[in-house]
């Protein structure tokens, strides 16, 4: 028998959360606009030596894009716990509590321990205690099922920013730089050093992006010229045994699309 | 940098302000009219109206209500944890409890027989100093009376009711409704009323006693009914007795302002 759920609540709080990834979009790029994320650093040139080196400084982040980010997540974990109230609606003999949400594991192990096995019990238990038709699918729909490493799964990463959003930490932005920047001077350029490797870089520190030898050791009218690329990302760090963990907004969009295919999936039940 | 729960807070203040415009939006709309309502039985001279809605609170506004409260509520848990001592910070969160769960008897035993509650609520602030864990104690809703609309009594019913449950059902309400009468470009009658009108609820009841049925019928035709008043947009929200008004957001963030969180923030670690 058909359960036809209505979903149109989760459907609402996807395209809020859709909403805030576009103003976000939105935002970022007004400011990026006006105020790059990085700037230029060239240091004094060494009067014996005759080098200079040239870092990417990166510019103090807004705070308010993870704030934005924080709204995101928490309209998709809205839109997932809504998949649970409308299966306690649709089941005889069972009431909404507070202990009712979409469970999210990545061990297969745990899933079976805080919420049962579909294979074994006709009902779950913990989080989605006394749900029977649609217990199955919210198996399936775990992130340990994903491979070769189910912490990339959107529905880990949409548990993870929500989490930490919620109670810890507001997810913070990583700009990193891409592409090669043309340095432009009035002096004599013996030696250049382009840095392409980057080791042990955070995205709060500055980065040596080349050297370069003056002989004589002057140089004047330093600039740099021409676009960067920037890759844009957001990060909540360690927690416990959960490692750093990242998304883009390529990923931020994945996880909108992700989660209203999780919610058409249920509304096929 | 600011504070995340500030930054929390500010947050909740934007939601705030689009969910004000919004709400303006929807009362520009003059969503409302009055209808003829059933003539009392054996009192044909009486003619009275009821109060009906053309068009629901747009889903929006229920949307934003859910950011503004999720924002409030995300803001105490971020305090609470940075009152926690490092080592307690992964179940540090801000507790708000209804029931008077530490409230003991004559007998020395405790009145509310709820021990989960008792342990979740002190695993949440076991990381606390003993004068911050008495403050949030202080602070709980069980000290203050029921009927009062207390600052984390609403942070958590419509954070709750939003998260878990379902989008906040919207209920359209008229304050300080009048309802009045015209024919021919004048005002024939009139009726204030000073209690709060949702759908279906009287207007007014007009005796015509003095003017004959048959008269009556003819006039009814060429009368025009006017409604005015105060347009509010009430929350359906099972925790909390009887429907609230969206705008009792607004209240409820000054205060955590200007008094919850600055008193909460002296206990930092």
């Amino acid at each position: 028998m058909s359960l036809a759920l209505d979903l149109t609540r989760s459907e609402a709080k996807i395209s809020r959360a859709t909403e805030h990834l576009e103003a976000l979009k939105r935002e970022m790029a007004t400011t990026y606009e006006k105020t790059g994320p990085f700037k230029i650093w060239f240091s004094p040139i060494d009067p014996q030596s005759g080098w200079c080196q040239v870092f990417l400084v990166p510019e103090p982040q807004k705070p308010r894009f993870g704030i934005v980010v924080g709204d995101l997540v928490h309209n998709l974990r809205s839109a997932l716990d809504y998949i649970v109230t409308a299966l306690v609606d649709a089941t005889k003999g069972i009431t909404l509590a507070s202990c009712h949400q979409f469970p999210v594991f990545i061990d297969r192990g745990r899933f079976v321990e805080k919420v049962g096995d579909p294979g074994n019990a006709s009902l779950g238990k913990g989080c989605i205690k006394g749900i029977g038709q649609g217990f199955g699918l919210i198996e399936q729909m775990q992130p340990y099922h994903r491979k070769p490493d189910p912490r990339l799964d959107p529905l880990w990463l949409v548990y993870r920013f929500s989490n930490a959003d919620k109670h810890r930490e507001i997810a913070e932005l990583a700009n990193v730089p891409g592409g090669k920047i043309d340095i432009r001077f009035n002096g004599i350029a013996v030696e250049v050093k382009e840095v392409n490797e980057v080791r042990n870089w955070t995205p709060k520190t500055h980065l040596l992006i080349r050297e370069i030898r003056f002989d004589p050791p002057c140089a004047y009218n330093m600039r740099a010229v021409g676009p960067l690329n920037v890759g844009v990302s957001f990060y909540v760090p360690k927690w416990g045994a959960e490692p750093y963990c990242s998304v883009n907004f390529l990923t931020l969009s994945e996880m909108c699309e992700h989660v209203r295919m999780v919610v058409d999936a249920f509304k096929l039940l | 940098m600011t504070e995340t729960w500030w930054l929390k807070l500010d947050r909740a203040q934007e939601h705030l302000d689009e969910l004000q415009d919004e709400i303006g939006r929807y009362a520009r709309l003059e969503p409302y009219h009055a209808e003829e309502g059933r003539q009392p039985k054996g009192k044909r001279h009486l003619a009275t109206y009821v109060l009906r809605f053309s068009k629901p609170p747009m889903p929006r506004i229920s949307l934003l209500a859910g950011d503004c409260a999720h924002n409030m509520r995300s803001a105490l848990d971020h305090l609470a944890v940075a009152m926690s001592d490092k080592d307690e910070r992964s179940s540090a969160k801000f507790p708000i409890e209804e029931k008077p769960i530490w409230q003991r008897g004559a007998d020395g035993e405790f009145v509310v027989k709820d021990d989960d509650a008792r342990d979740r609520f002190a695993r949440a602030i076991r990381g606390m100093t003993p004068e911050a864990k008495a403050l949030v104690k202080r602070m709980q809703p069980y000290n203050f009376e029921r009927n009062i609309a207390n600052a984390l009594r609403v942070v958590r019913a419509i954070d709750n009711a939003d998260k878990h449950r379902d989008i906040i059902g919207l209920k359209p309400v008229l304050d300080g409704s009048t309802i009045s009468l015209w024919r021919n470009g004048k005002p024939l009658l009139h009726e204030s009323r000073f209690s709060l009108a949702y759908d279906g609820a009287q207007l007014g009841e007009f005796d015509f006693s003095a003017i004959s049925p048959r008269l009556w019928a003819t006039v009814k035709t060429n009368v025009q009914v006017k409604v005015r008043g105060s347009l509010h947009v009430a929350m359906e929200i099972v925790d909390v007795t009887g429907p609230m008004d969206v705008l009792e957001l607004s209240p409820t963030l000054a205060y955590l302002r200007e008094a919850i969180v600055p008193s909460l923030e002296q206990c930092v670690r």
